[in-house]
């Protein structure tokens, strides 16, 4: 409503009623205590009185104030009145109203303080038995009497605060490494593997030191990157080669910075961090500002929720297109979902205490004036404070641990641009292979190298660095200077599998082992296409008997129902060949391979869609729909029919791959004997000498063409009813363990 | 709302009380740092005519005695009271106060004794004993040692009969300040049988002199 609109006069609040008579009050109070102070006789009633006798004009003051109450009263009651008043007097409003607001604002605070003077000199006058004028500047001089014991109160109060300056200043110290272009030779050409991120990272780059590049369009520089991604990536490599690259200052800024033994401390810190970044970009024109484990920055301990769906490829796995193809609320749906439980634990963190607060005001917060001079001196003499100037700051931070992050950190604005800095391409892990390798002395080919880097698919430059460093140990350990294949092989082996324990296993259970192993083994040589395996071993590790390791042969990024089937098909292989070779017996060893054939029979019925059914078990779980039952067969028992639980169809999918691959090793029996007696000869066999195991060709190392021969299948398998004999009767088999050449000499 | 009312109550208290008249009348000079109070209905004779009244025709070392006083007031029951009834040892019929303060010079400083002060209207202490006969019908009523904040002396109540007069009480105070350079001297009197009448009241007059000294 408009003030024009009112029937009457708007209620005034109690105390703007009372203000002017409560001041005349202790105005009236102060010169009887005056009174009272000047003349010992006094008492408080008399003093009251006498002031009342010798001022009449406080009863003048509070008659015009009470009297002016009394109009406001009957104007916030009575319409007429207030309209009455409005229509006959409101010319003086419209004379006020002429003044600009400014002006009248400016003309009533002079008035104001004018009045507090008067009001002041009066008591003064009463304090000091002069009239008011000479009393107003007689309280100056009192002032400077009293200097002396000001002073001495303000040392006290100066002695004490310093010791927290001093103490505070020296404790947000450190953390800050500042580098000038030049200053670090590490380039971007020392970075491999990581081209795409190191482009826009460029990019970046470029616009900083270009800015007019884009703000000559309106744009603005890009402010924040966020490098995410598994440890050992590069992400530090790439800040340090961007430190080198940069024309630009670069601020290094410790993980630990942050964390301070007093609160306030860290948010001190954040504040001179950035005091000192933007007169670095003002000086240079820009600067980098390097957060190195940016989740120590920690969160505020709020489920992410999902925002612009930032890490939506993790959520949905690695199918083909992710949530791309939703609508961003779909996709948004389903990352809060996922992420809900893990994303309230990161709360608090190393931050804390305000830290994370004041940093994210300090990369978007209010765009305000800054400066002692600029803000105070300049108001002061009535000049309005300069706007600040534009401070080109790229905020670089870098974690693996992205969704430790507080939401409002990652939004456009203080973090522009996400870059997932993953493992390696091929291409990069073979140049970093070549880099590393480049500096010791080695006799590996071209074409080895690239092996090397088909079969390490999640290499990172560490581990890279690392293996090499492993083969130069070996080499050394063998009295050789030069790195071989085999050193390279033996360090990966030895990287992946640990040392090996040096436990002997006894006869009969080392073929068991082996025929276990070898079982896998063939099974995946033989069915599996996907994957190529890359070492089979029989030597006992911490955690396992042996093991066969696949990898992918290539970069591939979608999984088919073929692809789930062959590895199950592969993990009961233990369980089917351990039966068909040991008359229906089975060993214990076989649980983990039934846990991950189950896992993957789960999620191809109840997620992925290569089941009997099309809908997802897991928004099935989730709305509580209970899951599907299966089609099941026409014509089959009505009982068959009734297994249609999701277990029960599971269940039928592995017991069908079971018997397949019972089939299969049936038909691959030789080769099963043959890969097992390898294995129990040489324990651990690289996955080219696996193949030409199971081939019968000559392999890099060893020579597979004798198991072709069916006198050496016949030793095998003579050895083999030895072995089952003996694990029968829990005694040492009666053969011992074949030898192809004494076979191979006799034949 | 509690503080609503609250000063609601207190503007309207200043505002009422203002209006009262003081319980009495308050006499002051707070550069000299002597105060008394005497009933609101008493007269003042201000400074100026006593001090007229005190140099005109007097001598040239009575001028410069005169000139001396730093504060001098004085107050009657009833109006219209000469200066020259409050110098003069006349008994009066009304009560009169009187008091004066001054500067002494190195001589009288240096002699100043309570005896002294006792003696400043006429000789006490030796009409006390007996050594003096300027009158005949000399009482001491009290006599106190009175000790302020910045000054000492002697309260002395005494009576007796001027030549050609009635009989009449006198309640003098005189005080000497601690850095013996002033002088202050208050008196109550009237007809001894006035004082008798007013005992009270001269009593609460001359009980209410508070020197505090110089400021």
């Amino acid at each position: 409503m408009r003030d024009s609109d009112r029937k009457v006069r708007i209620h005034l609040s109690a105390f703007d009623r009372l203000k002017f008579l409560i001041t005349l009050s202790i105005v009236y109070l102060t010169l009887a205590w005056a009174l009272m102070a000047d003349n010992p006789l006094f008492g408080f009633g008399d003093s009251i009185k006498e002031v009342g006798n010798t001022r009449p004009w406080l009863f003048v003051l509070a008659g015009i104030e009470i009297i002016r109450q009394i109009h406001f009263l009957i104007a916030e009651f009575v319409a007429p009145y207030h309209s009455g008043w409005q229509k006959y007097f409101s010319f003086t409003d419209r004379l006020i109203h002429k003044i600009s607001d400014w002006n009248r604002y400016r003309l009533s605070r002079a008035i104001k303080v004018l009045i507090w003077i008067a009001l002041l000199s009066v008591v003064l006058g009463a304090v000091y038995h002069e009239p008011p004028v000479q009393a107003l500047f007689l309280a100056p001089k009192a002032l400077w009497s009293a200097l002396p014991l000001l002073g001495q109160l303000l040392f006290a109060v100066v002695f004490i605060v310093i010791q927290f300056v001093a103490m505070f200043w020296f404790l947000s110290r450190g953390g800050i490494d500042v580098y000038f272009p030049d200053d670090i030779k590490t380039r971007f050409s020392d970075v491999w593997g990581q081209d795409h991120v190191l482009a826009r990272i460029r990019e970046n780059l470029m616009f900083l030191e270009k800015p007019e590049e884009i703000e000559k369009y309106g744009g603005y520089v890009p402010g924040g990157i966020l490098l995410w991604g598994p440890p050992g990536t590069g992400k530090t490599l790439m800040a340090e080669s961007m430190a080198g690259e940069s024309g630009k200052p670069f601020v290094f800024v410790d993980p630990g910075a942050f964390n301070a033994m007093f609160f306030g401390i860290g948010v001190m810190k954040v504040k001179g961090l950035f005091r000192k970044l933007r007169k670095l970009s003002l000086r240079y024109g820009g600067v980098v500002a390097f957060f190195d484990e940016a989740d120590s920055l920690g969160n505020r301990g709020l489920a992410p929720s999902g925002g612009q769906g930032r890490f939506t490829p993790d959520v949905f796995g690695s199918s083909c297109h992710g949530g791309n193809y939703l609508s961003q609320d779909a996709a948004n749906l389903i990352t809060r979902e996922k992420f809900v439980m893990g994303g309230a634990g990161g709360g608090g963190g190393g931050g804390g205490m305000g830290t994370l607060q004041a940093l994210l005001t300090e990369l978007s917060g209010l765009k305000k004036p800054r400066g002692f001079f600029n803000r105070i001196v300049r108001r002061t003499l009535g000049m309005r404070p300069k706007q600040p100037p534009k401070y080109r700051i790229l905020t670089v931070m870098a974690t693996n641990m992205p969704e430790a992050l507080d939401e409002a950190l990652l939004r456009p604005g203080r973090i522009d641009r996400m870059y997932r800095v993953g493992y390696p391409s091929k291409p990069g892990r073979v140049r970093t292979y070549q880099g590393y390798l480049d500096k010791v002395s080695h006799s590996l080919t071209a074409e080895e190298i690239d092996k090397l880097a088909t079969i390490t698919p999640y290499a990172t430059g560490a581990t890279i660095k690392d293996t090499i460093n492993e083969g130069l140990i070996n080499a050394i350990r063998n009295g050789r200077t030069s790195i071989t294949w085999l050193d390279i092989i033996k360090a990966k082996q030895l990287k992946e599998l640990g040392p090996p324990e040096d436990v002997e296993y006894i006869e009969r259970e080392r073929h068991a082992v082996a025929i276990h192993e070898a079982c896998h083994g063939v099974m995946a040589h033989v069915m599996r296409r996907h994957m190529m395996i890359d070492l089979a071993t029989i030597e006992k590790g911490s955690d396992y008997l042996g093991m066969v390791a696949s990898i992918p042969p290539d970069d591939q990024f979608t999984r088919w129902r073929t692809e789930y089937e062959a590895d199950i098909l592969v993990s009961v292989a233990s369980l089917s060949g351990e039966r068909l070779f040991f008359a229906g017996d089975n060993s214990s060893g076989v649980s983990g391979d039934l846990e991950s054939a189950t896992t993957i029979a789960s999620f191809m019925e109840g997620h992925w869609g290569m089941g009997s059914t099309v809908s997802s078990h897991a928004s099935n779980k989730r709305f509580e729909l209970g899951s599907p039952g299966g089609k099941g067969k026409p014509g089959e028992s009505a009982e068959k029919e009734l297994r249609n639980a999701l277990s029960d169809r599971i269940e039928d999918n592995l017991a069908t791959l079971l018997q397949r691959s019972e089939e299969i090793l049936q038909s691959n029996r030789n080769k099963v004997l043959a890969l097992a007696h390898a294995l129990e000869v040489h324990r651990t066999l690289a996955g080219d000498d696996v193949a030409a195991v199971i081939d019968c060709v000559k392999g890099p190392i060893i020579d597979g063409t004798p198991y072709a021969d069916t006198r050496v299948i016949a030793a095998l398998e003579e050895y083999h009813t030895a072995a089952v004999v003996a694990h029968k009767n829990h005694s040492t088999p009666n053969l011992p363990l074949t030898d192809i050449s004494s076979l191979i000499t006799t034949i | 709302m509690k503080a609503r009312a609250l000063s609601l109550t207190m503007a309207s208290v200043l505002l009422l009380s203002g209006c009262a008249q003081s319980s009495q009348r308050y006499a002051s000079n707070k550069d000299v740092g002597a105060y008394f109070t005497v009933p609101t209905e008493w007269t003042k004779i201000n400074q100026k005519v006593l001090h007229k009244a005190e140099i005109t025709g007097a001598t040239a070392a009575g001028r410069e005695k005169a000139n001396l006083v730093l504060w001098q007031e004085a107050y009657s029951k009833v109006p219209n009271i000469l200066p020259k009834e409050i110098f003069g040892l006349i008994p009066t019929e009304h009560p009169i106060a009187f008091t004066r303060v001054r500067q002494l010079t190195i001589e009288e400083s240096n002699g100043v004794s309570l005896n002294s002060l006792r003696d400043l209207i006429i000789p006490v202490t030796k009409l006390y004993a007996g050594e003096s006969s300027v009158v005949t019908d000399f009482v001491l009523l009290d006599d106190e040692e009175i000790i302020e904040k910045g000054a000492r002396g002697v309260r002395t109540t005494f009576s007796f009969t001027p030549p050609g007069a009635l009989n009449e009480t006198v309640k003098q105070t005189a005080l000497i300040s601690a850095d013996r350079s002033t002088l202050y001297f208050f008196i109550v009197r009237c007809s001894t049988k006035c004082f008798k009448a007013n005992s009270d009241e001269i009593n609460k007059i001359s009980d209410s002199f508070t020197v505090r000294g110089l400021q």
